[in-house]
């Protein structure tokens, strides 16, 4: 057989991915999977698939001495349309693969468990997965204290360029690389740029200063505060506006750190101290429920040295800046190789603004000659062409993409942008990119 | 809900007559129900009785409103935020507040 010879090759399951340290995710493996599947040192399999398994898997798993534990959707639904379904396998079980690592770690709620489906199942997401998700009885699967020891790096960067999600699985077209980055990042901002975030494709995700925000932190006061049940729900006012904040009891004492001292009485998720009117920091996503927005949190810390409001908020400003008009002039110069730098930097730029960058633009004479308002990709872009001093014929643009790491279809839209605003122009053909000053 | 209150200073009172503001300042003394704070100048405080303002020479962060007239400040609330606070910091903050008015 054909597949017999390939099996000598490790050849991943269709959508195959990690989620997490120790944690994948993939349709259902075929024959030619199992080397894979072996080497990844599978402690327990959680079968989601409506369909069997194949009976070569069955025994592979029996042989290897692996839990699988089967959990097919059919258990609550019976209406599927066929291809559907089928595509859509490889999602439900990842989805699966999330929730059961949340719900079992309480490391993720359920609310990012379903935003995160819903991201990956892209628009195949469905109400009934969701359904599936939340009636998922975590206790039905054990996790082992150190979960999954076969964790094989080199294997993985390998493969999938150390991505995690393959392109693949989220159709590819929008925004596919700052997706799962951006998730794992840390904004500062204000509450007035929370409420005014913009959610373009769904509620899951939000677009601050024209990037997408993972996590937020932000610093304000205590303008009302509720112990409820479940969580402790605080409105929060920082003098730009206010928002309300949900805390939700989960792993006290881990993360926490340095306020959790005292338990607070074992039935408030409340820290000693997070009082009306005081200052606390807190630090969670934003949450959108009919057009209000919330956060959600597990750390809400009281301000004990006030200096950090106002570093807060500088720090706010510093990073909106970054977004809007692109690092400061003293960054830029060193991607730019310096090049102009010492020439054209002026005295009289005033204040922040020097810092920034934008005076310098502005004034057309800057360490570059970016205008404001150019996107950090075409910046890069920018100063990559700028280095490359042997090419007077241009650059092409897949060449662009490879070297600067950015996705093809983002590299196409800041090259445009680029041209578009008469700092770069087209040589032998129009893929063919170099910046004016050559 | 979206009431805001903008950080000033003690030269920005003036365009923000009757409103409600944020100002930090050091204070400089207090008596009966009105303190006076250095925030970039000398502003006068009409106190709250649940006021903390309490220290003389600590900075304090004061929510209320303007008087028009003599440019004063009616409390609402006030955050003690102690001695050791840099009011080079909270100048750049204010100035900070009404150059970027995306974000605050």
């Amino acid at each position: 057989m054909a597949s017999q010879q390939a099996t000598s090759k490790l050849v991943p399951p269709l959508s195959f991915a990690c989620v997490e340290e120790g944690l994948f995710r993939s349709a259902g493996p075929r024959a030619l999977n199992l080397p894979f599947v072996t080497d990844l040192n599978l402690d327990t399999i959680i079968w989601m698939a409506e369909e069997d398994p194949i009976p070569e898997f069955l025994s592979f798993v029996e042989e290897k001495g692996i839990k699988l534990l089967r959990f097919g959707i059919a258990e609550i639904t019976t209406a599927w349309e066929p291809d559907v379904e089928r595509s859509s396998g490889g999602i439900k079980r990842e989805d699966t693969g999330i929730m059961y690592h949340g719900q079992t770690q309480n490391r993720w709620s359920i609310a990012s468990t379903l935003a995160e489906y819903k991201r990956l199942a892209n628009n195949r997401s469905r109400v009934i997965n969701e359904f599936h998700i939340e009636t998922f009885n975590k206790s039905s699967v054990e996790l082992p204290e150190r979960y999954g020891g076969g964790y094989d790096g080199g294997y993985q960067t390998g493969t999938y360029g150390g991505g995690g999600y393959p392109t693949g699985s989220q159709g590819g077209s929008q925004a596919s690389p700052g997706k799962s980055a951006a998730r794992n990042t840390l904004r500062p901002v204000t509450i007035k740029q929370i409420i005014d975030a913009q959610s373009p494709h769904d509620d899951s995700t939000f677009i601050i200063d024209g990037s997408e925000v993972g996590n937020v932190t932000f610093i304000a006061q205590i303008r009302s505060v509720a112990d409820l049940e479940t969580n402790t729900t605080y409105k929060f006012e920082d003098g730009t506006g206010s928002i309300e904040v949900k805390q939700f009891k989960n792993n006290r004492g881990s993360g926490g750190g340095d306020m959790d001292d005292e338990e607070g009485g074992g039935t408030s998720t409340r820290d000693e101290g997070l009082e009306l009117n005081a200052y606390a920091r807190v630090t969670g996503n934003i949450k959108q429920f009919n057009n209000k927005k919330n956060i959600g949190t597990q750390h809400v810390t009281l301000v004990t040295d006030f200096n950090e409001i106002q570093c807060h908020f500088l720090e706010a400003t510093a990073v909106h800046l970054y977004f809007t008009r692109g690092p400061p002039e003293s960054m830029q110069a060193k991607h730019t190789g310096g090049g102009a730098a010492g020439i054209y930097q002026q005295g009289g730029m005033a204040g922040g603004d020097t810092d920034m960058g934008g005076a310098g633009n502005t004034a057309g004479a800057g360490a570059s000659i970016l205008p404001p308002g150019i996107s950090p990709a075409a910046r890069k872009i920018y100063a990559h062409l700028k280095n490359r001093k042997d090419s007077s014929e241009g650059m092409h643009i897949s060449v662009i993409a490879t070297n600067t790491g950015l996705p093809v279809a983002e590299t196409y839209k800041a090259v445009d942008e680029l041209l578009s605003n008469g700092v770069c122009f087209t040589t032998m053909d129009d893929e063919h990119i170099a910046c004016m000053d050559f | 809900m979206e009431e805001r209150t903008p950080r000033v200073n003690a030269s920005l009172l003036g365009n923000f007559a009757n409103q409600t503001v944020r100002i930090a300042g050091k204070v400089i003394q207090i008596r009966g129900n009105t303190a006076t704070i250095d925030a970039s100048g000398t502003v006068s405080v009409i106190l709250d009785a649940d006021t903390n303002v309490k220290t003389v020479d600590n900075v304090v962060e004061i929510i209320g409103k303007v008087n028009a007239a003599d440019h004063s400040i009616k409390e609402f609330v006030s955050t003690d935020f102690g001695p050791n606070v840099d009011m080079v910091a909270v100048e750049a903050v204010v100035q900070a507040t009404h150059t970027y008015k995306d974000i605050f």
